[in-house]
């Protein structure tokens, strides 16, 4: 086995014994001592997301049209509908009856957000949506509406 | 009679009172203190729930840690394992009672020293009382009976008692300097001549503080207690106030050779250029104000070395202290005799 030549740049004497780099490394992290810190204190400061993070599914009950495509597509059917046909919108179209998507299986792939016709299924930027028990979790047409019950910690 | 008792028996006691209350707050205070600056070097910013700040938190620990459930493993030494925490500890605080905290104040006709015990042999016997926390450490892994312990306290062990060789020479060699063992005695040499020995002996300076943080097994040189690869090491099977005994121990000792550095190479309690007329305004500032400050300095600088250097392998510790500090001390002593007999001579 030949030997393994350093390619790093060789220290004089000099160097090595007044601990140059060792110093060098001590006034690297004092720098950061005093740099401003990364750390976001929830819950008294919170992270803002971007447009277009996929938070907690919310569904305009007005647009949508009970196609039954978000059903179809979603990957862990969490997505269950019933829809009907009706004259509330004025012109005769479907509706849905009964809706609900259970977002403790949700894995907010955003699938069923594309493919919706009428764009009513979309994903909001809430991320809160901690629950107690699994029922819970289950959210039914009203609150897809109007957005669940959102609980700001406060401490 | 009175006086001799008061002087002989109430000062001291009321000096140990004071500093077994204070000490034991500080200590975990340096805790707090060295989990924010360890953060602040990690770019984060440490506990800051309890109280403002985090400034609680040391309590919340204590509290934590009292309340715990004293464990014992059913195949441990009891008697060892039991007397090993308080070796530690007791070894550790001994040490505080011959540290001069500073000059001394005057109260009610008496003179109150700043030190408990103004032995004539202070360092001497610092030194030996720190080596017994050596015990302590061996006693705790052996009687865990348990491999990682084992290996931890015979690792530990191996370093400490190496680099107190280190530590020594360095020491002698600011003792030829002092001509005196008494701790007090180093402090006025420091005095009367009117410079601080670190800038006649920087290299003993040095020398002592990498084997003063080797001799405490803190980072880079905490091979004994390596988080990541010995799970505890020597304190892996103690829980609740027994591992709270060691770690105050460990702290303690930290802040006694944080003590010795400062009394023996930066001038323990004066105040800078102490015989410079010009700065006199200074000694308005109380001794021990100073004797803090350079203190804590210390303390930061134990706790900024561990955020800044990864930990040395075993046998790369055990190189530095056999191949580069010992005969470096030992040439160090060599030269400052032959050039203290050629001035005086």
């Amino acid at each position: 086995m030949s030997t393994i030549v350093s390619s790093a740049p060789k220290k004089t004497f000099l160097e090595r014994f007044l601990l140059v780099d060792l110093l060098k490394g001590m006034w690297l992290t004092l720098k950061y001592t005093f740099r401003p810190k990364v750390t976001v204190q929830y819950p008294l400061e919170r992270e803002s997301v971007h447009p277009n993070y996929r938070g907690i599914l919310r569904v305009d009950e007005s647009t949508c049209i009970a196609c039954y495509l978000c059903e179809k597509i979603c990957p862990d059917k969490c997505i269950h509908l019933e829809g009907e046909r009706g004259y509330t919108k004025g012109k005769g179209g479907k509706y849905a009856t009964y809706f609900y998507i259970d977002h403790a299986r949700c894995l907010f792939c955003g699938l069923c957000e594309e493919v919706c016709p009428v764009d009513s299924i979309y994903h909001s930027n809430e991320y809160e949506a901690a629950v107690y028990n699994r029922a819970d979790a289950i959210h039914d047409l009203r609150i897809l509406d109007s957005g669940h019950n959102i609980i700001h910690y406060e401490r | 009679m009175t006086d001799f008792l008061i002087i002989n028996i109430v000062i001291p006691l009321v000096q140990i009172g004071v500093l077994l209350g204070i000490l034991g707050l500080a200590t975990g205070y340096i805790v707090l203190a060295e989990r924010k600056v360890l953060a602040f070097i990690q770019s984060r910013l440490g506990p800051m729930r309890v109280g403002p700040h985090g400034l609680l938190q040391p309590i919340a620990d204590s509290l934590k840690l009292i309340l715990k459930e004293d464990l014992i493993p059913g195949s441990a030494d009891k008697l060892l394992y039991i007397a090993s925490p308080i070796v530690v500890v007791a070894a550790a605080f001994t040490t505080l009672a011959l540290i001069p905290f500073g000059e001394g104040i005057t109260l009610f006709g008496y003179h109150i020293p700043g030190v408990i015990a103004d032995v004539n042999v202070g360092i001497l016997l610092i030194l030996g009382i720190s080596g017994l926390t050596t015990y302590g450490i061996i006693l705790g892994g052996w009687s865990s009976n348990s491999k990682y312990p084992l290996l931890g306290a015979m690792r530990a062990a191996a370093q400490m008692v190496s680099y107190e060789i280190a530590l020594t020479f360095a020491v002698l060699t600011g003792l030829m300097l002092a001509g005196t063992l008494s701790m007090v005695g180093i402090v006025e040499a420091q005095r009367d001549m009117g410079v601080w020995f670190v800038f006649i002996q920087p290299i003993a300076w040095g020398i002592f503080t990498i084997a003063m943080v080797a001799e405490t097994n803190r980072a880079p040189f905490d091979m004994a207690e390596a988080e990541s690869e010995l799970v505890g090491g020597f304190f892996t099977e103690y829980s609740g106030m027994r591992w709270a005994l060691f770690f105050l121990g460990e702290y303690t000792a930290m802040l006694v050779m944080a003590a010795i550095n400062v009394t023996l190479f930066w001038g323990g309690w004066l105040r800078p250029f102490p015989n410079v007329e010009a700065l006199a305004f200074l000694d308005a500032v109380p001794s021990g104000i100073w004797f803090l400050l350079k203190v804590t300095t210390f303390l930061y600088f134990y706790i900024w070395i561990r955020g800044t250097f990864p930990r040395y392998r075993y046998d790369q510790l055990m190189a530095l202290n056999w191949k580069s500090l010992i005969p470096l001390s030992i040439l160090n002593l060599l030269v400052t005799g032959v050039v203290m007999l050629l001035l005086a001579g």
